[in-house]
């Protein structure tokens, strides 16, 4: 850390006793634990909202309603772009009061909509089918990975491991059954063997996911180490 | 041919038969002979002699009528003479007289008899009804019409005397007086003045109730009740035997009946013969208690026998009560006020007498008249009776009920006594069509009442599970008021494993740290280059540099550390090949990360902001943001971030990087900075549509790779190249020449997965030997 500017010096140590305060949570929950805690929250807040008014609202909302001034506001292109967004929003604002939240309806109920059109158009034509046609076509022995470079006997294993894995997940998650005469509602044998592999891939897939998290974790537990070692390293050299 | 109707089955007969043919009951019933041959035998015989004059008055008024036939057990003497009063008056009754036969009226008591005076029944008559007659001779020279009209008896005389005073006197205009003392009257629509006649026209059946007969027509009247026994029966009587006796006669009726359940019910041991036992047994027996309301102290016999037994009795008393006449000189009504049974005396009065005055009394000295011994028994039995009836009158006790209707009866739901206020001290009605009345109705006080809710008043019959289970609830709705102490805290366990994970995480990456070296690793370079870091380092390699590279800085400050590692490596690459770099995100703080980690990679570069990086700053939206930016990206970003100072004012859009894109597909790479599957996920699904030719690379933490891979290992990709982890970016390095950020912290890195697997191998260890001890069960 050479040449450090008073900012970047100060930034730099509150940066460590920061880090100091919430690695003190090995030793229980305490209150330097709980004040940076508080502290990050309370930034990423007010941040957030900087950001929004500077980069979202006064942009797109205010700057160009101040620009053009009022005598534009009757066009159309206005219309669209900057009254009916002002309609909305006040709108929205009614929901804040109880007896005023139905007003607030409209606006929230296009957000909830376009939200979800375009959240399910997206899953449809950006994940469902391109992975059910690749599925399929991952049954053709003489297919070729693009990327990965996979073909013959190593596709093959492949493709039946993600087969196997897919069907057995799937049918894992299938929790209808036919009641017998005893009354008890269970699965068939085959179904439970097919289901208990399915369990097995879904474990392997969290621990793979954990395996992940933990990975990127002690990589940033080893830049927060390295980070402090710079910090005592320079008050040590002075 | 004329027919008679069966008295059992109601099937028309032929007149000629005494049975039915359908049923075989006796369709005329057996009467005892009164032939004038039996009247010496039944005068030997002992029979009495008023007895035989009633029975010669039935013979002579009986008329065949085969509707009215009496019922097959109905062959005692009682009844005929109680069927006798339901039929028309006699025109002349001493012809219908003389024409009974003797026999009868030897059984007939003598002070019965209205005929003319006869000597040899002269002499058996008793005393009373001797001075009876003697009174009425004198009367009789008196008033010769009375002589010429035929009517011998006294109470006869004294009916015309009293007819003839109502038209003198004008009595006869007061309705009362006359319809009260109308025996007929009072006997068919039961008058105020026969309370216990009407009483007993509730129970009987309605053709058993004889018709009105006008008043002239009624016959000289006979002590107490007899003056109905006296009228002339309509009903054919079958004549019994002469010599038979008439109490074994009805003895025999008696146990004929009982043959036949529903003719008659059995008789018990009475002293008289029962008079209206078919009647009685056309009712149920509370009906007849229900009519007999003075006698509430019989319900405690709870025999039926007995109280079939006890009701004859009152029976008995209600026929003696007609005999019984008030002895004193107060009127009946005064004399018995409120007893029913003295109160049917004025019919008998007023069949010689309208008037119920002292004079009748004066005339009529009861109490002077000798009774047969049987009377006398049972006038004894009647007083006996009467007395206990006048016993609820004087105070009435209270009804003993039944268990379980006394469960039904409701509790006092209703205060019903309401205090009245005397008419001065009721208020004056103020208002409304009542306006001026006292004593006006109000319904406030009646609904202010304070009375319990008759619903539910009821007692709830619980069982004892019901019963724990309410105590159950009680218990818990105690313990909820009541406040517990604080339990004492357990003891705080330190987190020992917790403290020595972490100590030996913290060792070993401290250990790596402190003592390696930039230029010497403790822990071996990846020695093969991982396979899929191969295309995405050319696909950086290649790309062209006239056109700028997207990175979309997608995640949270915390994994900065993770990322100033990863993605370090392709910024130093793309600066290296000095392609220009434009930087947005989905996620507020993104626009700060990437600013510093351009400002981190490009301070070795002297990069300048406008000119080798543009930030386009916060994409708000999420995914439909990231749908307008792929469609329209100049519309979705409107200003920038950190722009520099000749782009104040401006936006971002009019930096020399971005002056020639106007799609998603004109930037050369579009990569995605994530440490989430979500913002991976969206940027595949909606971006990849409008990316064209245009590459699009996912740089991943460790943890979002494996959800992320379908998408790049599918034989139509939608990413084009994935790095992930800091071991691809320490090969990303080796691939670059470069010692970044991921090469200084390999060491550590390794240290501290060396000590995680070694706890994770040794929990797992743990965990297979404590299974192993585990007891377990057969």
């Amino acid at each position: 850390m050479p040449n450090l500017t008073t900012i970047d010096f100060i930034g730099t140590i509150v940066a460590a006793l920061l880090t100091v305060m919430v690695l003190s949570y090995l030793i229980g929950d305490n209150l330097f634990f709980r004040l940076a805690t508080y502290l990050f929250i309370g930034v990423a807040a007010g941040y957030a909202g900087a950001i929004a008014w500077y980069h979202v609202l006064r942009p797109g909302l205010v700057e160009p309603l101040l620009e053009n001034g009022f005598s534009t506001l009757l066009e159309p292109a206005t219309i669209v772009t900057l009254i009916i967004p002002w309609v909305l929003i006040i709108l929205l604002l009614f929901r804040l009061s109880p007896a005023t939240a139905k007003v607030g309806t409209l606006p929230l109920a296009l957000l909830v909509g376009v939200g979800a059109a375009v959240v399910v158009g997206g899953a449809l034509t950006g994940t469902l089918i391109p992975q059910s046609f690749a599925a399929m076509e991952t049954l053709d022995p003489s297919a070729q990975a693009p990327l990965t470079g996979e073909k013959g006997f190593e596709r093959l294993v492949n493709v039946l491991i993600v087969l196997l894995g897919t069907i057995s997940t799937l049918l894992y998650f299938r929790f209808s059954a036919r009641r017998k005469p005893s009354g008890k509602a269970d699965r068939s044998k085959l179904l439970e063997g097919i289901a208990f592999v399915g369990q097995i891939f879904i474990a392997i897939t969290f621990g793979v996911m954990y395996a992940g998290a933990l990975i990127a974790t002690l990589v940033v537990l080893t830049e927060r180490i390295q980070f402090l070692w710079d910090v005592v390293s320079f008050f040590l050299k002075g | 041919m004329a027919e008679q109707r069966c008295p059992m089955c109601s099937k028309m007969n032929s007149d000629d038969v005494d049975v039915c043919v359908y049923c075989g009951a006796r369709l005329t019933p057996l009467v005892i002979s009164s032939g004038a041959e039996d009247s010496g035998k039944a005068d030997d015989s002992g029979t009495p002699d008023w007895l035989a004059r009633i029975r010669s008055d039935v013979e002579a008024n009986k008329e065949p009528e085969p509707e009215a036939q009496p019922e097959a057990g109905d062959d005692d003497w009682l009844g005929r003479l109680r069927t006798s009063g339901d039929l028309p008056p006699e025109e002349e009754p001493r012809a219908d007289a003389s024409k009974a036969t003797d026999s009868t009226a030897a059984d007939v008591p003598g002070w019965v008899d209205t005929r003319s005076p006869d000597e040899s029944v002269e002499q058996k008559a008793p005393e009373w009804l001797k001075r009876i007659r003697a009174r009425e001779r004198a009367e009789r020279v008196e008033e010769p019409q009375e002589e010429q009209s035929g009517s011998g008896d006294w109470l006869s005389s004294l009916r015309e005397k009293t007819g003839d005073t109502h038209e003198e006197t004008g009595m006869g205009e007061e309705p009362v007086i006359s319809s009260e003392f109308a025996p007929d009257d009072a006997v068919s629509e039961g008058e105020a003045g026969l309370p216990e006649i009407q009483d007993l026209a509730d129970v009987l059946p309605l053709d058993e109730i004889p018709p009105p007969e006008p008043p002239a027509d009624v016959e000289p009247a006979l002590p107490g009740g007899f003056e109905r026994i006296r009228k002339p029966t309509e009903e054919p009587v079958e004549k019994l035997p002469a010599d038979n006796d008439w109490l074994e006669a009805f003895k025999e009726a008696g146990i004929a009946a009982d043959d036949e359940p529903a003719s008659e019910p059995p008789v018990a041991d009475l002293p008289i013969p029962d008079i209206h036992a078919p009647e009685i047994e056309d009712v149920t027996d509370d009906e007849l208690f229900a009519a007999l309301e003075g006698f509430e102290d019989f319900p405690e016999q709870e025999k039926k026998e007995d109280e079939r037994v006890a009701f004859h009795e009152l029976e008995e008393v209600e026929w003696m009560g007609d005999v019984e006449l008030p002895t004193s000189d107060t009127a009946p009504e005064e004399a018995y006020p409120e007893e029913p049974i003295s109160q049917h005396t004025p019919p008998l009065i007023m069949d010689g007498d309208a008037s119920p005055g002292a004079a009748d009394s004066q005339e009529l000295d009861f109490d002077a008249i000798e009774l047969p011994e049987w009377l006398g028994e049972l006038q004894e039995t009647g007083d006996k009776i009467s007395g206990e009836a006048k016993q609820p009158d004087e105070g009435i006790t209270p009804a003993t009920l039944p268990a379980w209707l006394e469960a039904m009866r409701p509790i006092d739901t209703f205060r019903s006594s309401v205090e009245i206020e005397p008419v001065d001290d009721q208020a004056v009605e103020a208002a409304g069509p009542l306006a001026g009345l006292r004593g006006v109705l109000m319904a406030e006080p009646v609904v202010a009442i304070p009375h319990q809710a008759s619903i539910g008043s009821g007692r709830l019959d619980i069982s004892e599970r019901q019963f724990a289970q309410a105590e159950l609830l009680h218990r818990m709705v105690d313990d909820e008021e009541r406040e517990l102490p604080l339990e004492s805290l357990p003891q705080r366990r330190l987190p020992l494993v917790r403290w020595v994970i972490s100590l030996l995480l913290l060792l070993a990456i401290g250990i790596s740290i402190v003592t390696g070296t930039p230029d010497t690793n403790t822990f071996p370079l990846p020695a093969r280059v991982p396979r899929d870091l191969g295309p995405f380092f050319t696909l950086v390699d290649e790309l062209p540099a006239e056109r700028p590279a997207l990175l979309v800085f997608d995640f949270a400050p915390g994994y900065t550390a993770e990322f100033d590692a990863v993605a370090s490596v392709v910024l130093e690459h793309l600066m290296r090949r000095n392609i220009a770099i434009a930087t947005v995100s989905t996620q507020v703080n993104g626009p700060l990360l990437a600013a510093r980690a351009i400002e981190r990679s490009g301070a070795q570069h002297d990069l300048v902001n406008g000119v080798d990086y543009i930030h386009l700053g916060y994409l708000s939206g999420g995914p439909t943001a990231v749908q307008l930016f792929a469609a329209a990206p100049r519309e979705a970003i409107l200003q920038g971030f950190f722009l520099p100072d000749e782009l104040e004012g401006q936006t971002a859009w009019v930096s020399p990087i971005l002056q020639d894109v106007e799609r998603l597909s004109d930037f050369s790479m579009v990569a995605v900075i994530t440490a989430g599957t979500d913002s991976a996920r969206v940027w595949a699904e909606q971006a990849h549509t409008f990316m064209g030719d245009t590459p699009l690379l996912m740089i991943l933490s460790a943890g979002a790779e494996p959800l992320v891979r379908p998408y790049y290992e599918s034989l139509s990709p939608q990413v084009d190249g994935i790095l992930t982890g800091l071991p691809q970016a320490v090969a990303y390095e080796q691939m670059n020449g470069l010692a970044g950020d991921a090469l200084a912290r390999w060491d550590g890195f390794n240290a501290g997965m060396l000590v995680v697997e070694a706890v994770l191998l040794t929990g797992a260890m743990y965990g297979v030997i404590r299974w192993l001890l585990k007891p377990r069960r057969s």
